[in-house]
């Protein structure tokens, strides 16, 4: 699903460049649910960003799905990003004037689907994070772990074969936190897409088939399985 | 998204940010009525005073004399190989009218029946003087409006009343209309005459003007040229000025064309701060809007679909500004109209300011989304 060789990202910083990321391996199967843990400032989640496509790299390869992503014009990416890749984000990044339907709706009309089977689908999706009855809420008008739930229907209304989150409990109570867990959980066994989840949670990490160690933008040797 | 969906969209994201939708579309709206309202004002005025002077006839030539005054007789004998449709003697003197115990004094016109036409006058009641009144030298006068009321009390009331003026008594036989009455034409105030009649008892026969129409294809300058050419002959140029309506004209229009031009200036500059304000706005709301197109590529779309949205929604937002602002514009001018100030709407340049205020709304609703869309997903997410 995933291949990263010789992955480096590099910020300027002063007059030097600051390598954030320093050559990575990475190959990751099919299905697969990998956390990832690292201190902050490790490069976790510019790794993540390269592998949602939001950021660029300087060199090294990354094949998705076999296909290598540097070589990808602007338009092929906006595409992969809309139907192989969901991304949940800590903050949520809901757009604030939207209803929840709306925001979930997002990927679909990007997508091409006609708003009526798109807003149907989102429906359907909203129900499935257990939102059927706040469609028509705004952000502001949901609590955290409702807002995340909405995130994550519309991560997951293309059906991608790739979930990426980042610290997806992170501004959640842990109680609301495990609920969320508990329905990416649930979804991954359901629709088997792969998962790599940023995370300084060990519970989280716990219910991964992996955990990958970050440190110094290099991938911890050994860190495979726990 | 097809283009019904991203109008939806537009319309939302418009009456979600009602403030500054408003605002944006605040510079448009004034810009737009300030053109269009000060544009009309600037050419109703323009043309009305035109049309004012236009019916006081194009070709009518006005002769003032300063001295050597000739007789109504001798006048008509030196112009009388210039073809003209008519020739009007004025002879004024000063005279107090009394009625009952109402008194006024007044300037006395003493003229003949081409007087009404060629300074297009209008008889609100009774008849105006005839060539009969003249050959007899009947004791008849025609009174102003103003006049008749101050006099009569009802000014109806005057017509076929005996006016004692100066000591004769005078049959009022028609009222003069004082509806058009303005600087130029104070009609209101007239006291009309036969001249025979106003000339009878004193020495002097002369006239001190009279004012020559022409036949109705005779231009007003060339039958100037040719009142000047016979007068000539008997009296030199001191004697007497013409003035013709076309010179009147001539000013009256630069006078007015500066004035549009003037209004026009003060509207362009309203355009230009409302294009500002536009501007501002736009600018102002690029990071929430950074920040949208950041949701919007990390879900997918195309640099090219977002610069759509924001282009139709610019579109939108000043079209809507455009339509209100020509509406209000509308609305003020039929109220400057009913002011007395006269408004006339122009389709080109209603439509040019509509352009120029769509033009500023797009430039300035595009740059910054077209900086925005070209950031990397991960740049517009993280933009504060």
């Amino acid at each position: 699903m995933i291949s990263i060789k010789g992955l480096t990202k590099t910020y300027p910083s002063g007059r030097g460049k600051m390598t954030v990321l320093d050559e990575i391996n990475l190959e990751v199967q099919k299905g697969e649910f990998i956390s990832i843990m690292g201190k902050s400032g490790s490069g976790k989640t510019t790794l993540l960003n390269l592998i949602g496509l939001l950021d660029n790299f300087d060199s090294g390869s990354y094949k998705l799905s076999g296909v290598e992503m540097k070589s990808v014009d602007q338009r092929g990416l906006a595409r992969t990003r809309n139907r192989d890749i969901g991304f949940v984000y800590q903050n949520f990044n809901l757009l604030a004037n939207f209803s929840a339907l709306d925001n979930v709706m997002l990927p679909q009309l990007f997508g091409g689907v006609p708003a009526q089977r798109a807003r149907k689908k989102a429906q359907e999706f909203l129900e499935l994070v257990g939102l059927g009855d706040k469609l028509k809420n705004r952000p502001t008008q949901l609590s955290g772990g409702e807002q995340q739930r909405v995130a994550i229907a519309r991560a997951l209304i293309n059906e991608p074969e790739l979930l990426l989150l980042d610290e997806p409990t992170g501004t959640l109570d842990s109680k609301t936190g495990a609920e969320i867990l508990e329905l990416v959980k649930t979804l991954w066994v359901k629709n088997k897409m792969t998962i790599l989840v940023i995370t300084h949670d060990r519970e989280i990490a716990g219910e991964a088939q992996k955990t990958l160690h970050i440190k110094d933008g290099k991938i911890m040797e050994g860190s495979a399985g726990l | 998204m097809s283009i019904l969906q991203i109008l939806k969209s537009s319309f939302k994201s418009i009456f979600a940010r009602k403030l500054r939708s408003i605002l944006t579309m605040l510079g448009v709206i004034i810009g737009i009525m300030a053109v269009i309202v000060l544009v009309g004002i600037g050419q109703g005025t323009t043309s009305s005073v035109m049309e004012n002077m236009q019916s006081l006839g194009g070709n009518i030539v006005t002769i003032n004399f300063r001295s050597n005054n000739p007789t109504y007789d001798e006048l008509k004998t030196m112009l009388q190989n210039v073809q003209t449709a008519s020739i009007t003697p004025v002879s004024s003197s000063q005279g107090t009218a009394v009625y009952k115990t109402n008194s006024e004094s007044m300037s006395l016109t003493g003229t003949t029946a081409t007087y009404l036409d060629s300074q297009s006058l209008t008889l609100m009641a009774g008849r105006f003087i005839s060539d009969v009144d003249n050959e007899n030298r009947s004791n008849v006068v025609v009174l102003g409006g103003t006049i008749a009321k101050s006099l009569f009390d009802d000014s109806y009331k005057a017509l076929g009343k005996l006016l004692r003026i100066n000591n004769v008594y005078y049959t009022v036989i028609g009222l003069l209309s004082s509806e058009n009455s303005d600087v130029m034409n104070n009609s209101g105030n007239a006291v009309i005459l036969p001249i025979a009649t106003l000339q009878k008892s004193s020495v002097d026969k002369s006239i001190s003007r009279a004012y020559v129409m022409g036949m109705k294809d005779t231009d007003g300058s060339v039958l100037a040229n040719r009142i000047n050419t016979v007068l000539l002959k008997t009296l030199t140029s001191n004697d007497y000025s013409t003035f013709g309506q076309e010179q009147v004209l001539e000013t009256m229009s630069s006078v007015s064309n500066s004035l549009s031009l003037m209004l026009g200036g003060i509207a362009a500059i309203s355009l230009i701060v409302g294009g500002i304000g536009v501007m501002n706005i736009m600018l102002v709301s690029v990071t929430e809007r950074t920040r949208e197109i950041g949701v919007k590529k990390a879900v997918g779309a195309t640099t090219g679909a977002i610069l759509k949205q924001f282009l139709i929604e610019a579109l939108v937002l000043c079209g809507l500004g455009g339509v209100i602002g020509v509406g209000l514009a509308a609305i003020l001018g039929s109220v400057v109209n009913s002011m007395g100030i006269t408004f006339t709407g122009n389709a080109g340049i209603s439509l040019l300011a509509f352009g120029i205020s769509l033009l500023i709304g797009i430039i300035f609703g595009l740059l910054p989304a077209i900086k925005a869309s070209k950031l990397k997903p991960i740049d517009a997410l993280k933009y504060e």
